[in-house]
């Protein structure tokens, strides 16, 4: 046993030693971000009136590093990061940071809502899917999954919007307002993953009961709905847990036009904000924050796979 | 195995544990119907071990899982035939009465210990899963139990292996955990599907004498299915010889063997490599296997390639004949009025 | 004993060239025709919108603002009295356009770099593959957005950002397929006969390794066409007046209560096609791999 725990730490080690590049990657591109958007790189910091001082202005650019070579600044700029300083808002010319961290928890409490929808729904069906294999079922779900996947999502807000809040006045229209305001963004972000796990939990649930295992199951005097439950499930489920993981950090990252549309505050409609204002100190830390975000999520998924598929302990010894 | 044989009393008619009469097991595709089993009959004798011989697509495979009822059902069916078992007949069983003779009474063996086992729960608790379902004994005991199956059928430190996963062993291991699986509930009959085919040649031999071990202490019979002539010669009491679905020559493997009566079986006997024979070339047996789709009904399947073949053997579908005690074969050769057949 | 794999169910006759068993099938997939009529029917509007389109996209009547549809105008007109359905044809250059130049270019890029990461290995390898971990890194969406916020919209700057973006899934498919090809029988056979490099990898490898690249390139095409949607949704693609799916949407987004119809079309246009695109893709998978049938 001593064993299996030394390569899960080992593979973990390498796994983060991997991230190392990742990170420069990240930080590398957010950098040049920042020194070819158009403007005085000032402002972001101190403001309109701040720069026009030429005492602090001055002092700013020391600590910017201004003027010095481009590594430098590089240096200067991931150090400021460590510490947590992303700039300021050009619009509201508070910390980039502070804006983020009050909108974090609502994008946190969306995505939640929304990936709990799409696995309540899609897992189940998908399975019911996979047990009952005939023709009928095999295109609707293709073809509806498929569907599901392809409605952009900020149009499909503002149908369900106009439908349920509008003419139904079943929900509130949008913004944060109460219990039931979280419930027509989380299914619009949800259709699309519901429809895709359904398709996916299906397909592994066809290719296991095809396996020779299920035979050896079923040769042993078991029922079909044990077979299915102990045995195909178990390893169905595997490669649609890796999905649920990346489709995460992909929500994490791409739910900005949900939030838009419904108004939800959250750091997607943060971002978006900041675009149609050009308020790049936002954009650009919401882009640090985002990919280290979805990294360390697919990093945390692999872990994951890992705790539960024993084979893959061992491959890293070989 | 340590153990007195033991001497089950079945009171059977003839002493038959098992009785194949005409089944008839077809599959049913996009390109055609495949005759998987063509009509065949045979019986399997308590404390016997039975050999079931044919190449690839000769239907022995099909046999065999149509008597446990595990048939890939959307293309595969029994269309015709019974399979007598204790005076019951399983083609005719409702599902949940199969289940509890699948495992308990009758219980199979695979060809590929390593996709055969769930690659993702121990060996152990596989082994004791068997064990639960047809005793109802706890999970704890149940674990302990198999641990000493896991030991019966050679596992050295079966309580270390017990808790490994199906990757962690050696193929000859993977197999005895199958063969642990197959008998822990002392099963009245085991059918082996290949069991030896992907193994070292010397971890066969271990596995094939475990098997007759089994026979030996517990009576249980073996339907051994195999193309290697080899290891039936080895363990098989008796052996059917299939081709194309049907049924070409049974007997005693001594008379079989010694004595083959159908073209065919001579062929195969014939086209197996020998050290000690002068030939230079290797015999093998002209023409191809049919296409199973196109198989006429009423001819005996093996006479485009029969030395003998006459023209009644494209028209008639040869009965099975007595050759000597016990030993049958389907050929017109030994038919009353062979010589003067066209 | 000699024991011969009996062909059971497969007509050993002819091998038939790979195209023609993919089209077969694939004519038997009733949905993915219907999908591959849709896909041609955009095409085809996209390429003679200056033809059939009714109207002047960009041509103002603002006596029929936000009007619904009529005889005149089949859809219905926008805010400043723009048909609607000749905005949509000509969006449809757009984002084929987007959905073709994107595809093909990152086509071209990651077939070329995946197999020759894939063929030489080694240091070539793992310096082609290291950068393509990187950019696999990123959700794709955010990076476009990021990419395409700075260095400013329109539809070049679109372009572009989607390609880069899109280039490393190509080539770690085609990586991954080369390495599957490269030890087969009639790659070493050519080597063994002097072929060179090139040869083999446009005779061979490329032929044989293309498959799951073209399903992916097929489902590529519809991530483009709804990346490019969304950037101009935000104002990032192309700029007013030219009509672009994405930017109608937008448009739609401030009457919506009033002219819902303005809002509902575009964004059922970029979804049916969208779909399309991805359904084609799936039915050519199936097609590729029909083990998968039962």
């Amino acid at each position: 046993m001593s064993e299996e725990r030394y390569s899960i730490s080992r593979y973990l080690l390498v796994r983060l030693l991997l991230l190392i590049p990742t990170f420069l990657g990240v930080s590398v591109i957010a950098f040049l971000i920042m020194k070819l958007t158009p403007g005085d790189p000032l402002i972001s910091v101190i403001g309109f009136g701040g720069s026009q001082n030429s005492v602090t202005a001055a002092a700013l650019r020391a600590e910017l590093g201004l003027g010095q070579p481009l590594y430098i600044q590089y240096l200067l700029f991931v150090w400021r990061i460590l510490q947590g300083n992303l700039g300021n808002s050009i619009a509201q010319q508070v910390p980039v940071l502070t804006l983020i961290g009050q909108a974090l928890p609502n994008t946190l409490l969306l995505i939640s809502v929304a990936m709990t929808f799409a696995v309540a729904i899609g897992i189940p069906v998908g399975i019911l899917a996979g047990v009952k294999r005939n023709r009928a079922t095999d295109q609707a779900v293709r073809v509806g999954s498929i569907l599901a996947a392809s409605l952009p999502d900020y149009w499909l807000g503002m149908m369900l919007l106009i439908l349920f809040a509008f003419y139904l006045r079943l929900f509130p229209v949008g913004g944060n307002i109460g219990p039931t305001s979280v419930v027509l963004p989380a299914l619009t972000l949800g259709i699309g993953l519901a429809g895709l796990l359904i398709r996916l939990t299906r397909s592994s649930m066809l290719d296991q009961i095809h396996e020779n295992y299920i035979r050896t199951a079923r040769a042993k005097g078991l029922s079909e709905w044990v077979v299915i439950r102990r045995h195909a499930l178990r390893n169905a489920i595997l490669p649609v847990i890796t999905v649920i993981g990346l489709q995460v950090g992909y929500l994490l990252a791409g739910d900005f036009f949900v939030e838009y549309v419904y108004a939800w505050p959250g750091i997607g409609r943060l971002v978006v904000s900041a675009i149609l204002v050009k308020d790049y100190p936002v954009v650009q830390g919401f882009l640090l924050l985002a990919a280290t975000a979805y990294v360390l999520i697919n990093l945390t998924v692999d872990l994951l796979y890992t705790a539960i598929d024993p084979r893959i302990r061992f491959q890293g010894r070989e | 195995m340590n153990g007195v044989l033991k001497v089950v009393d079945h009171n059977r008619p003839g002493g038959a544990l098992l009785s194949l009469e005409n089944l008839r097991t077809h599959l049913f595709t996009s390109k055609g119907v495949v005759k998987a089993v063509d009509g065949v009959s045979f019986e399997i004798k308590a404390h016997e071990i039975m050999g079931l011989v044919g190449e690839s697509g000769s239907g022995k495979t099909m046999t065999g899982l149509s008597i446990m009822r595990l048939l890939p059902s959307p293309p595969a069916r029994i269309v015709d035939g019974r399979i007598l078992f204790n005076g019951e007949d399983l083609t005719k069983m409702p599902d949940d009465e199969i289940r509890k003779i699948r495992g308990s009474k009758i219980s199979m063996v695979f060809q590929d210990p390593l996709t055969s086992l769930n690659p993702l729960i121990r060996v152990g608790k596989q082994v004791s899963e068997v064990i639960q379902i047809h005793s109802g004994l706890p999970s704890e005991p149940a674990l302990g139990k198999a641990i000493e199956i896991l030991e019966q059928v050679g596992i050295p430190e079966a309580g270390t292996v017990a808790s490994q996963y199906p990757f962690e062993l050696s193929g000859g291991m993977r197999q005895r955990v199958m063969i642990a699986m197959a008998v822990a509930s002392r099963p009245e009959l085991l059918i082996a599907d290949e069991p030896t085919t992907n193994l070292d040649t010397t971890i066969q031999a271990q596995v094939l004498s475990l098997l007759r071990q089994i026979r030996d202490s517990q009576g249980t019979s073996i339907l051994l299915i195999t193309h290697n002539l080899g290891i039936v010669a080895w363990i098989c009491d008796r052996v059917a010889v299939l081709y194309a679905g049907r049924l070409a020559e049974i007997g005693p493997t001594n008379a079989v063997l010694r004595n083959p009566s159908h073209p065919y079986t001579q062929a195969l006997l014939r086209s197996v490599p020998r050290t000690d024979s002068e030939r230079g070339k290797l015999e093998t047996i002209p023409g191809e296997v049919p296409r199973l789709t196109r198989l006429p009904i009423n001819d005996c399947h093996f006479h485009p390639r029969c030395p003998h073949a006459k023209s009644v053997c494209q028209s008639e579908q040869p009965d099975l004949i007595q050759i000597g005690k016990d030993h049958f074969a389907s050929c017109f050769i030994y038919s009353k009025d062979w010589e003067r057949t066209k | 004993m000699f024991s011969r794999e009996p062909k059971l169910v497969e007509d050993s006759e002819s091998a038939r060239p790979l195209r023609y068993e993919v089209l077969a099938i694939l004519s038997r997939d009733r949905i993915a025709l219907v999908a591959l009529l849709v896909v041609i029917a955009a095409t085809v509007v996209a390429l003679l919108a200056p033809y059939i389109a009714p109207f002047d996209p960009t041509q103002q009547q603002l006596a029929g603002s936000l009007k619904g549809p009529s005889s005149i105008h089949l859809l219905g007109q926008d805010e400043l009295g723009r048909d609607l359905l000749s905005r949509l044809m000509y969006g449809a250059r757009v984002s084929l356009l987007v959905g073709a130049s994107v595809v093909g270019v990152s086509l071209l890029i990651g077939v070329f770099l995946g197999a020759l990461a894939g063929y030489y290995g080694g240091k070539v390898d793992s310096a082609i593959m290291r950068i393509v971990d990187v950019f696999l890194s990123f959700p794709g969406i955010i990076l476009a957005v990021g990419a395409v916020a700075v260095v400013g919209p329109g539809l070049e700057n679109v372009i572009i950002a989607l390609i880069l973006i899109n280039w490393p899934g190509y080539t770690r498919v085609m990586r991954g397929e080369t390495l599957r090809v490269k030890e087969n029988v009639y790659v070493l056979a050519s080597r063994g006969m002097g072929a060179s490099d090139s040869w083999i990898m446009r005779k061979h490898i490329i032929p044989s390794a293309i498959s799951p690249v073209v399903v992916l390139a097929t489902i590529g095409f519809g991530w483009a066409v709804l990346a490019e949607a969304g950037l101009s949704f935000l104002g990032l693609g192309v700029q007013p007046p030219a009509p672009s799916w994405g930017g109608m949407v937008s448009e739609g987004l401030e009457y919506v209560l009033i002219a819902p119809l303005m809002a509902l079309f575009p964004g059922l246009t970029i979804a049916i096609t969208v779909w399309a695109f991805n359904m084609l893709g799936d039915g050519l998978r199936d097609a590729l791999d029909p083990s998968l049938r039962i």
